[in-house]
């Protein structure tokens, strides 16, 4: 059992620095301008001008046949019932009913039109959200973390959806409606319009600032929600561990933590909620009373009627009249303002590993022989602690490298920097002569197949979890892969065979099952080049032995990187490449590194000396 | 509407700040008649007598009320939150603490991502409704009834007359119901696309190492595309519900004109009346315009409700007997009698085992890959419960005692090491909270991390990254077995998995984990030959089946299956002291 220790997904380097985790991002704040922000959301919708126009203009016209109802109180108020001639009644009341009935079909189409602009625009988001997530690197997953991402994805975007299904018709009608009163008060009366005019300053104040202080809160209320995500994923995937040491309400007071942090937060913007919405109504409500003190005066003085006055406070509770529903929905659509910002703050996070706009596909030109070169290789996964320290290894196509060393000494980063998880800080990684930063990344990981320590498998049939590595495989040729990875056997033996979820029954198959699983995807893809981190450690002796029959057969013809633990398969290696604090101190092949009597064969007597203890032990 | 009676019950510990909350709204309401009120006495008092001096007095009552209701408003709005986010927050610790204490079939069912949406999705849209509908409906509901009463204390005819509408408006309401199936697609979706982020968090190295993020992208747009889908299929029953309310509503202020001016003209009514009936009519109208946005709201919190309560609803697999007893201090003796063990209907995992095991016994399991020895271990914490036949611990069923003074008496080290997002000290100290700095850092020592704790720049008060992915496989795996020591249990379960770390720590863990097998009782998933050698007894396990038990001298003399495990083993390790003494020797 030789020299393992491969890492987690971080790689070893990341656990120096202590990086932002999930809960150290502590500070709400606004990074982006409203107006920039408002300007990209504008840009998202822009594909949709031509019908967001025609719904504006829509929700205009209904908006001004919304003013007929006080018109005609006017009209019957000052006209009809002084001259008490009733016959025109009738005829305004199917005139009227008429007119709204148009308005329905208006309203109807144009919420039809913004409704289905609101959702193409959520689907947009969420989709540009996680197509670009999905080109960041390791890098970014290992800072931000699941809860994190997934809240973003989720949580976010949901807010998002409900402004624009709950918010968006509502706020853009009321507008048009005060904006259309605005007018008609001034038509009807410029001097009492003015006065209305003139307290508008204050409630555009009130709204902006309020908002300003919605958006940071929500933003945080947004924040407590990633954290909320993040200890809820991390809390159910490791259930089992706070079951077997009792300490459920250790988790649980972490959980409650979070969902308190979330609380709080959101008792913030109740906060403020509770102070402006009514402050705001109420600078609506004071210049109604002014106007009907000034405008009751001028009727007394004779500069104007009884029924203009009437009239027009009747069109100022009009006017005022969405300032209610505004307010509600301001805070809805601060929180998808918060939310949006995050989003596209992922959005802006730029990929570090680029594919290069010239970048060619392996294998284009030639057939892909496989031959990985790395060349004075630095990296460092934090600034200024470099993992790798001018690591040079040349792999000729065919050849097995296996990398030994101590945990942490950099091993796992080697192998991950060959299908350009990460890019090097300097020196140059080959394949076939090639520097991989020259290549489409496709093409380059279509030619590696990687097994890891951990197997993951998807919520899907185990076929579909093989398949994965090559989707437009048989059924035929998923079972001869499976086969090679003396899974086959195993899998008919599963209740449903190869049609076995094998994401809820997870707990049907072992660790070593899964293992030849992830073997059997690797197969199926056929690489030039074979990437196995760990893969055999962790599995019982009769898997292992079956592995590396497997092994054997599919490492004919491939490039091999091989960190293990089992002699058997080091020995076998065309080169060993001993790995210490992020050097290569040693090359060579088993014999030959023994007999050199360095650092290898140290490694390798201390791992025997615990095996002769054993052996002497069974003697 | 079975799922909004429930919701109400967390609602009751809060009875007191929601009865405030109704009686405000109430109150706002009524206040809120107050201006127009005032505006008609204005028009039919104040201006006739030409008395500008009442002009002023009337205005100055009329912000006065303003004033009132707008500062009442103001408290009534921070109580309704404090509600609807207090019953959210209760909710979704009942929800977390239900789903952590399911058995571990539970989550074998369910998918992360599933169950997170749960939480946080499904929740999210109750707590929609409940902060911002409900106000709104009570709000509704009282401006109706009080404006209704005016208008009846106004003029009876001609609010029969508004009235004449409500049906209408009813009926549409009722369309709505449509969109319930729709809502709970939606939800389901929304969980769906959870699992999609959540897998491709969990897998991103294998999915960028396939160059499958096409594939994925796939994935989450096919979600994607059918939550659009059925969002707009909901917002085509929206768009005939919200105008179709103005509509009536509209064509209600339309009628009370004509019927008014009638009226009027009899001489039967005052023009101030009809002025103020009309706008009362407008007014009530506001909040009735939002009741098809509290019924969507309404129906999507009962589509969300269903899931959250559809959680809390299901029966706990591996409960704890009412009359559980606190086991006392164990002396460690287990014993298996018949234990049969199946996945639902799935073929049996575990038939017929039983075993016995002395406190300070080892007992060690071998067998073949799949045979069931991590099924014999899941048992004795009672992760899973058996399906017939008895594990007793000290001669208590397992299935008598409380489940943490059963566990907290376990050590367990499992294969796959599992650290929390938390410092390393925190993570040694999971093991027992009451442990000291010192304890913590004495059980390090004794699993051979210390050195490479220190090591680290922020030593025991490192941050472990996500699943300890900041750590490697090896450190890990020392953190867990301090974790273990810190415990100081009478039973230790232990499924060895020492090949992850690297041969000289191999060397010391192996040292501390024989210091921690003294003289407790052990059950080991052996991969070691020194592990079965030292065993008191050996069960060799194979298709669920103890299929033969002793030492090792004796199964190896024995058990053909035994020899066969065994030699895959020795071979390697005895070719190994070959070739080192080969080239010792040149």
């Amino acid at each position: 059992m030789m020299m393992g220790g491969g890492h987690g997904f971080g790689g070893g380097g990341m656990m120096r620095g202590g990086g932002p985790g999930v809960w150290a991002r502590e500070k709400a704040e606004l990074k982006t301008p409203l107006g920039q922000l408002l300007g990209r959301i504008g840009g998202v919708l822009g594909e949709f001008k031509k019908a967001l126009f025609w719904a504006l203009a829509t929700l205009i016209f209904a908006a001004l046949l919304q003013m007929i109802p006080p018109y005609a109180t006017r009209y019957v108020v000052d006209h009809i019932i002084p001259q008490k001639n009733g016959t025109m009644l009738p005829a305004i009341a199917v005139a009227m009913i008429l007119i709204f009935g148009f308005r329905y079909w208006l309203m109807y189409t144009s919420r039809i039109t913004v409704s289905n602009i609101s959702q193409q625009f959520v689907y947009a988001m969420a989709k540009n959200l996680f197509e670009h997530v999905e080109r960041l690197s390791l890098k970014f997953y290992e800072r931000e973390g699941t809860g994190e991402i997934i809240s973003r994805a989720t949580s976010d975007i949901n807010v998002l959806q409900q402004a624009m299904q709950g918010g968006m018709v509502q706020a853009g009608a009321g507008l048009f409606n005060m904006v259309a009163y605005a007018i008609v008060l001034l038509v009807l009366d410029w001097r009492l319009a003015l006065l209305v005019y003139a307290g508008l300053p204050l409630l555009v104040g009130a709204s902006y600032t309020s908002s300003e202080l919605l958006r940071v809160r929500y933003m945080k209320v947004q924040e407590r929600i990633s954290a909320v995500n993040g200890v809820l994923a991390e809390n159910i995937v490791g259930v089992r561990v706070a079951k077997a040491f009792a300490r459920e309400d250790e988790s649980s007071a972490r959980f409650v933590d979070r969902n308190k942090e979330n609380l709080d937060a959101n008792m913030a913007t109740a906060m403020v909620q509770a102070i402006s919405g009514p402050l705001i109504q109420f600078i609506g409500v004071a210049s109604t009373g002014l106007v009907l003190w000034v405008g009751a005066t001028r009727v007394m003085g004779g500069s104007l009627s009884v029924g203009t006055l009437v009239a027009f406070v009747s069109y100022l509770v009009q006017f005022y009249s969405p300032i209610d529903d505004l307010i509600r929905i301001n805070a809805t659509i601060q929180q998808a303002l918060a939310a949006a910002e995050r989003v596209f703050e992922f959005m802006d996070e730029r990929a570090d590993v680029v594919e290069k706009p010239a970048a060619i596909d392996l294998g284009a030109d030639r057939p892909v022989d496989g031959h990985v070169t790395l060349d004075d290789v630095w990296f460092s996964y934090i600034p200024g602690i470099p993992v790798l320290k001018g690591v040079t290894i040349d792999a000729p196509p065919g050849t097995m490298t296996a990398l030994v060393g101590h945990t942490g000494s950099g091993k796992t980063t080697v192998v991950n920097l060959i299908p350009r998880f990460y890019d090097v800080d300097s020196g140059h990684v080959y394949v076939d002569g090639r520097d991989v930063k020259d290549l489409t990344l496709e093409s380059l990981r279509a030619h590696i197949g990687v097994v890891l320590q951990e197997t993951f498998l998807f919520s899907t049939s185990i076929r579909e979890n093989i398949r994965y590595g090559r989707l437009d495989a048989t059924d035929a040729e998923v079972e001869a892969a499976a086969r090679e990875a003396h899974a086959h056997d195993f899998i008919m033996a599963l209740p449903k065979g190869y049609e076995t979820n094998a994401g809820e029954s997870g707990n049907l198959l072992s660790r070593g099952q899964r293992q030849r699983l992830a073997l059997a995807r690797a197969i199926l893809r056929d690489p030039k080049i074979l990437i196995l981190d760990e893969a055999t450690s962790d599995v019982d002796t009769e898997t292992e032995l079956l592995i590396q029959q497997a092994l054997e057969r599919v490492m004919k013809g491939r490039t091999v990187f091989v960190i293990a633990h089992r002699l058997s398969t080091i020995r076998k290696a065309d080169q060993i490449c001993v790995m210490d604090h992020g050097e290569l101190i040693e090359k060579g092949t088993h014999e030959e590194l023994l007999a050199k009597g360095g650092k290898y064969r140290e490694l390798y007597e201390i791992q025997f000396a615990g095996e002769e203890e054993s052996a002497v032990a069974a003697g | 509407m079975g799922i909004l009676v429930r919701l109400f019950r967390f609602v009751r510990p809060y009875w007191w700040a929601t009865a405030g909350s109704i009686t405000l709204i109430v109150a706002v309401t009524s206040l809120r008649l107050l201006p127009a009120w005032f505006t008609k006495r204005v028009i039919d008092d104040a201006i006739p007598r030409g008395d500008g001096k009442l002009v002023a007095e009337y205005v100055g009552l009329f912000m006065l009320a303003a004033l009132f209701f707008n500062g009442l408003t103001a408290l009534e709005t921070y109580l309704e939150q404090f509600v609807g986010q207090r019953v959210i927050y209760d909710l979704r610790n009942a929800l977390y603490k239900h789903l952590q204490s399911q058995s571990m079939s539970f989550y074998d069912a369910n998918q992360t991502g599933q169950l997170m949406s749960r939480v946080t999705n499904d929740v999210s849209q109750v707590q929609f409704f409940l902060t911002q509908g409900i106000a709104r409906l009570v709000n509704t509901i009282a401006t109706v009834s009080i404006y209704a009463v005016m208008l009846a204390l106004l003029d009876v005819q001609l609010l029969m007359v508004t009235l004449i509408v409500a049906p209408a408006i009813w009926l549409l309401q009722e369309q709505l119901k449509k969109a319930m199936p729709l809502m709970r697609q939606v939800q389901r979706q929304m969980a769906d696309l959870n699992v999609v982020i959540q897998e491709y968090v969990a897998g991103v190295k294998m999915i960028q190492a396939f160059s499958r993020e096409p594939f994925e992208a796939k994935r989450f747009d096919d979600v994607n595309r059918d939550i659009r889908g059925n969002r707009m299929k909901q917002q085509q029953i929206m768009a005939i519900v919200m105008p179709g309310q103005e509509f009536f509503m509209n064509v209600s202020v339309a009628l009370i004109l004509v019927a008014g001016a009638w009226r009027v003209m009899n001489g039967s009514m005052t023009l101030g009346t009809l002025v103020a009936f009309q706008s009362y009519v407008m007014t009530m109208w506001i909040p009735v315009r939002w009741i098809g946005m509290i019924n969507q709201m309404a129906q999507q919190a009962m589509a969300a409700g269903e899931r959250v309560f559809e959680i809390l609803d299901t029966a706990l697999e591996v409960a704890e007997k009412p009359s559980a007893i606190v086991l006392p201090k164990l002396r460690g003796e287990i014993e298996f009698q018949n234990v049969h063990f199946a996945y639902g209907k799935n073929k049996p995992l575990l038939t017929d085992v039983s075993f016995h095991a002395d406190p300070g016994e080892t007992i060690a399991i071998v067998g073949p890959s799949g045979s069931g020895k991590t099924t014999v271990i899941n048992m004795i914490p009672r992760f899973y419960d058996v399906t017939s036949g008895r594990v007793l611990v000290d001669g208590h069923d397992v299935r008598d005692v409380t489940l943490s003074s059963l566990r907290s008496q376990i050590g367990i080290v499992l294969q796959e090491t599992f650290l929390f997002n938390m410092t390393i000290r925190e993570n040694i100290r999971y093991g027992r909270s009451d442990a000291t700095d010192e304890e913590v850092e004495r059980a390090a020592r004794a699993a051979a991390a210390h050195d490479f704790i220190m090591d680290l720049d922020d030593g025991y008060d490192t941050m472990v990254g996500e699943r300890g992915a900041r750590l490697s496989g090896g450190q890990r795996q020392r953190i867990a077995i301090a974790r273990a020591i810190l415990v100081d249990p009478r039973i230790l379960i232990l499924d060895e998995a020492t090949s992850s770390v690297d041969t000289r720590t191999d060397f010391h863990i192996q040292r501390a984990l024989d210091e921690l097998m003294r003289d407790r009782t052990t059950i080991v998933i052996a991969h070691r030959i020194s592990t079965i050698q030292r065993a008191d007894q050996i069960l060799l396990l194979n298709q669920g089946q103890i299929v033969d038990r002793g030492t090792h001298r004796e199964l190896l003399r024995r058990s053909g299956l035994y020899q066969h495990l065994y030699e895959i083993q020795f071979q390697l390790q005895a070719e190994a002291k070959q070739q080192l003494a080969g080239v010792a020797a040149s």
